[in-house]
């Protein structure tokens, strides 16, 4: 029982990332209309930048985690005018491939100039791997809590700017109807520039919470990322922020309660599995697409 | 033959054959991403038989489709209406299932893998062979009832809908024969390579076979054809310094001609025009040859 409520505790803090890297995925698919496989790639940038940052500076954290916001931001809205073309086609297929050309150039940066491919180790400072709180064998570190925490605040930020704000409001326009938006005065190309660098500083912030549950980080990480990532945005339904968040926090503890008590590699098959029969039996995810 | 320009021509073989297995599908609208998946089936049924069994290769080559196109038809039924976007990661999803199966069954030696398998007795026979009839099966599909079903459910299902012909069946027919295709590519790559092993079949085949069909692009069936033998190419004459930027100038190919030309290099009106160029050359060269005949005839007389 002990084990469960640790694998648990784990998946929490596991899905709540995922849940993050959903959400951000959702709004660049939702307002720009691209599929962004990359944007778990950007992630790892970030999670390169802070570690970078951490070896210059000698373990500052003050520096590190603005840093790794920043260039996920920034190399974020670089993307955006090479989207622009197709998704104004709403070529969404095509968006895909050319976020897997965008992967393919930043898995070669990490892979031979970032460490030279080695993966790359956090200094305790950032990965709070000491337990915070103890009940036998149960022991939950204080990055987990961080991690949960920290995620549930940097959603709830998210939602206040989507749901309370001008910007969030011209954002949902362009989410139901880019060209009706247009024609109601929202400036599409800046809202759409924006919501790359709102996806962008949750990928940062996403970065310091992936580094700090991992404790390391490496360039195949990207893609095994990336792909939970959009099977996840799949089994929830495309475009839905609400779903992508419960099916985020499904898939961290389907993922750590499958590594906890099945055999070699197969939680991976069953996650897929499960994925490959909502597609087969409801295309639309469980909760329904939103695009 | 020297090995490197075998290996060059096996690997060219393959990847025309696993862009076509894109190409089909993609041709419906929907971006299939199981030719992996069936490509990986048809390279250890051809490494199990011709390793336990003993089977002759050429066997293992004629059969390696039918069991693709059966293992494709099993996920088909599923996928069948599915939108293009929902269909590329479930189809992405039924690779990571086969590899997470392929390394933990013994009998196909696991994460290890099945190696010793024998080569081809004919390489460039076989190549040939292979290329000539997977590419006249599918320029006949192309250019059949299927293709143009298949080609109106690209630009429009609601309007293909209207036309008659059945989508679901249009889509899985579309699918099979990219399992079929695949699964001989697979096969290829078994007798090529000659050892298999799970990880192999994974997202870097797809890497390679993105930029292949989406730069020759994706509305004919020769973009995949010239982007093959080029992109598999490059590495053999860039100098040493560059081949390690591989797959940066492949990913910078990819982005800037999705960008600048989204239907890639070797479009519909491109292959007109060197289809009429070509028409217009055989009869010049026809004509020279009868004036040239009738000539001869007229100085006999």
């Amino acid at each position: 029982m002990e084990a469960l409520i640790a694998q648990c505790v784990n998946g929490l803090a596991v899905g709540s990332i995922y849940a993050l890297i959903v959400t951000g995925f959702n709004l660049l698919l939702l307002v720009a209309g691209v599929v962004q496989y990359s944007y778990a790639h950007i992630i790892v940038i970030g999670m390169y930048t802070a570690w970078f940052v951490m070896q210059v500076t000698g373990g500052g954290l003050l520096l590190a985690i603005p840093s790794a916001i920043a260039v996920s931001t920034v190399v974020s809205m670089l993307t955006e005018p090479l989207f622009r073309p197709l998704a104004r086609k709403g070529a969404v297929n095509q968006t895909f491939v050319m976020s897997i050309g965008i992967s393919m150039i930043l898995t070669h940066v990490m892979a031979k100039h970032l460490h030279q491919g080695i993966p790359i180790s956090f200094p305790d400072a950032l990965s709070g791997r000491t337990a915070a709180i103890e009940f036998g064998v149960i022991a939950v570190s204080k990055g987990q809590i961080f991690v949960f925490f920290g995620s549930i605040a940097a959603v709830a930020a998210f939602m206040l700017l989507l749901y309370r704000t001008m910007m969030g409001r011209a954002l949902r326009a362009m989410a139901q109807s880019p060209i009706i938006a247009k024609l109601v005065g929202v400036p599409t190309v800046r809202m759409s520039m924006a919501s790359y660098g709102i996806a962008g500083f949750l990928g940062g912030v996403t970065a310091v919470f992936v580094a700090m549950s991992l404790g390391s980080a490496y360039p195949a990480l990207a893609d095994s990322l990336g792909i939970k990532v959009i099977a996840t945005v799949l089994f929830a339904g495309l475009g839905n922020l609400n779903g992508g968040l419960v099916c985020g926090l499904i898939l961290g503890m389907a993922e750590s309660l499958t590594t906890g008590y099945l055999p070699g590699q197969w939680s991976n098959a069953l996650a897929f599995a499960m994925i490959m029969v909502t597609v087969m039996f409801k295309p639309q995810g469980l909760f329904g697409t939103r695009i | 033959m020297s090995l490197p320009l075998l290996s060059y021509l096996s690997f060219t073989v393959i990847f025309i054959l696993l862009s076509w297995a894109l190409y089909l599908p993609y041709r419906c609208g929907q971006l299939y991403l199981a030719p992996v998946y069936t490509m990986a089936i048809g390279a250890y049924f051809a490494a199990y038989t011709t390793t336990a069994w003993s089977w002759p290769v050429l066997l293992a080559i004629v059969v390696s489709p039918l069991i693709g196109a059966f293992f494709a038809f099993l996920p088909a039924i599923g996928l069948r209406r599915a939108p293009g976007f929902t269909t590329a990661i479930a189809s992405l999803a039924l690779i990571f299932i086969l590899q997470t199966v392929l390394r933990n069954l013994k009998f196909l030696g696991g994460a290890l893998g099945l190696f010793a398998i024998p080569p081809l007795d004919y390489p460039l026979t076989t190549l040939a062979v292979v290329l000539f009839v997977s590419g006249t099966i599918v320029y006949r599909i192309d250019h059949s009832r299927l293709g143009r079903a298949a080609e109106l459910l690209y630009y429009s299902r609601e309007e293909a809908a209207c036309f008659g012909p059945d989508l679901a069946l249009v889509s899985i027919m579309m699918q099979v024969l990219s399992g079929a295709l695949s699964a001989l590519a697979g096969a290829l790559y078994a007798f090529a390579v000659g050892s298999v092993f799970p990880d192999a079949f994974g997202f870097s085949i797809l890497v390679v076979i993105f930029p292949i069909v989406f730069i020759g692009g994706t509305l004919t069936m020769w973009g995949s054809v010239v982007m093959a033998a080029v992109l598999w190419g490059i590495p053999l004459v860039l100098p040493e310094a560059v081949i390690d930027w591989k797959d940066v100038i492949y990913g910078a190919i990819l982005v800037c001609v999705l960008v600048l030309r989204p239907e890639g290099v070797v479009s519909k009106e491109l292959v007109r025009k060197v289809g009429l160029r070509a028409q217009s050359l055989a009869s010049a060269v026809r004509c020279a040859w009868m004036s040239k005949k009738g000539a001869g005839a007229g100085d006999a007389l």
